[in-house]
């Protein structure tokens, strides 16, 4: 027998104190879901058994129950779309699960529950990218970080599939053993096949990562969204992990895929070393045809780290200064890096 | 020489894909990449491949939730899973007449962990037969493909 309790959501937003915890399928609530920073669902925590995972309800579709008062008609219009949101996004889920990296955080369950639908994933802790903390990492680890995610984003694009919402908050940083760190990347909520666009006004994102096509899409221009879209976004991210900052765009243009669409592309932090300013620049390029790929992206950083090697064997580096006592200990050797080192 | 997990088939060195379709992999205990069995050098951070005794398991859905050092071998990595499931072909046609439950999950442990036996002489038998189960037990209970998932659920709609 079913002994779920009935979701009454409600009561979603009532105080923990009073909070009654529920079952959703086969999953324990046992605190509030929260629309906090999201706009098209509420998210929480739930358990089964000891395990806790992240959860996430949609707002809608919502499946029309008996209790819904609609003409057969209508109600089998509202099924229909169900079906065919379910279709396609159970579809684009299934193909992240086949490109696991080891280190996408995929689904784990998406499931329709009463009148709603709900996707399971793991827990993460980690906290997002902090260019902060990145900028003490020396450069093989930078390179680590950035070897990581051109390969999880090259395994996506073989697979066809656009995260589309590239940004530090869904690239999440881990220590693993040993003090070194590694990243996870979350949340594909606006992914897409590249076959299969959203409709323009349903394009997700944050528009300060927006590839310059992803924009021309949405103003119902001719463009072509591909995986393509997320190798601009990275180039981004990139020029923050190796150097802390944004690329810098004239006052004129308040995002850098406006500047690039303008052909006035954004400055490069002019310390970079050549190859890594090609590398980026190749990145951002406006017309995607001309951009690199995610896999031609990842080759390049293993090229260039080979070089790196090579170079720190000809000529190994001076001892490495003491760590100040403020730096991690558990990371010391890790996060040690002076400015020096960087290149 | 690996025996695969799923089917419990022994498969040369050379092939990273069992011919039941499941992957054999190790992950990367610096950088969490999953690297086929075949790759002795982590092509991500340059760290070597641990003997089997020393591989962390690995959960496919997990991402970065390694558990103990201690496991035989890997636990299976995402599986060479089917292409991917139209929902609709298989779901429309029950889904309005199906009862409104939540989905089920069992459908998806297929995916039994195991390790090379061969190489776990310092373990009894026995000790390696119940860490299996359990290791089994947690498969089951927190881990599913969502292609298997799918099929399982086959979106329970009335
Ligand atoms: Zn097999
Ligand atoms: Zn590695």
């Amino acid at each position: 027998m079913d002994k779920r309790l009935t979701v009454d959501h409600s009561h979603e937003e009532k105080p923990p104190a009073e909070f009654q915890p529920y079952d959703i399928g086969e999953y324990t609530l046992k605190a509030p879901l929260t629309s906090n920073k999201s706009g098209f669902s509420k998210w929480g925590f739930c358990w089964k058994g000891d395990t806790e995972f992240f959860i996430k309800e949609f707002l809608s579709p919502v499946y029309p129950d008996d209790s819904v008062e609609l003409s057969a008609a209508m109600r089998e219009k509202r099924i229909d779309e169900c079906v065919r949101w379910f279709d396609s996004k159970s579809r684009i889920y299934n193909t992240i699960v086949q490109a696991q990296t080891g280190n996408l955080v995929v689904p784990i369950s998406f499931f329709k529950y009463e009148s709603r639908f709900y996707l399971v994933t793991q827990k993460v802790s980690e906290s997002a990218m902090d260019f902060a903390v990145l900028n003490r990492f020396d450069m093989a680890h930078k390179l680590i970080v950035m070897k990581v995610l051109a390969n999880s984003f090259a395994r996506l694009a073989e697979r066809n599939i656009v995260h589309a919402d590239v940004k530090p908050d869904n690239l999440l940083i881990k220590q693993t053993n040993g003090g070194f760190f590694t990243m996870k990347i979350i949340d594909f909520d606006a992914s897409y096949l590249a076959d299969q666009p959203p409709e323009p006004d349903e394009v997700q994102g944050d528009t300060v990562y927006y590839a310059p096509e992803t924009l021309l899409y949405i103003i119902g221009e001719p463009a072509h969204l591909s995986p393509k879209v997320d190798v601009f976004a990275m180039g981004i991210i990139f020029h923050q992990v190796l150097t802390g900052k944004m690329p810098v765009i004239k006052d004129e243009y308040d995002y850098i895929y406006e500047a690039v669409l303008s052909d006035d592309p954004p400055v490069l932090e002019p310390s970079l070393p050549p190859d890594y300013k090609r590398l980026l620049e190749n990145m951002l390029q406006k017309d995607p045809k001309n951009r690199l790929s995610m896999q031609q992206v990842f080759d390049e950083l293993v090229r260039l780290d080979t070089l790196r090697q090579a170079a720190e064997k000809a000529a190994p580096p001076p001892a490495v200064p003491p760590v100040q006592p403020a730096a991690a200990p558990a990371q010391a050797g890790f996060l040690n890096a002076t400015d020096d080192d960087l290149w | 020489m690996w025996i695969c997990s799923k089917c419990k088939r022994g498969n040369s060195d050379t092939v990273s894909v069992c011919s039941c379709g499941a992957q054999h992999m190790w992950v990367c205990a610096t950088c969490e990449t999953l690297n086929p069995y075949t790759v002795g050098i982590c092509p991500i951070c340059g760290a070597r491949k641990p003997a089997p005794q020393e591989q962390q398991s690995w959960n496919p859905n997990m991402a970065g939730s390694m558990t103990g050092t201690q496991q035989a071998a890997p636990a299976p990595q995402v599986q060479a899973a089917p292409a991917p499931v139209p929902v609709s072909q298989s779901a429309a046609p029950v889904s309005r007449t199906a009862a409104p439950t939540p989905q089920a999950m069992t459908t998806a442990a297929t995916a039994a962990p195991a390790g090379s036996s061969s190489e776990l002489s310092e373990e009894s038998e026995a000790a390696m037969r119940k860490r299996k189960r359990l290791r089994m037990g947690l498969i089951i209970a927190n881990v599913a493909l969502l292609a298997a998932n799918v099929i399982g659920i086959i979106i329970v709609m009335r």
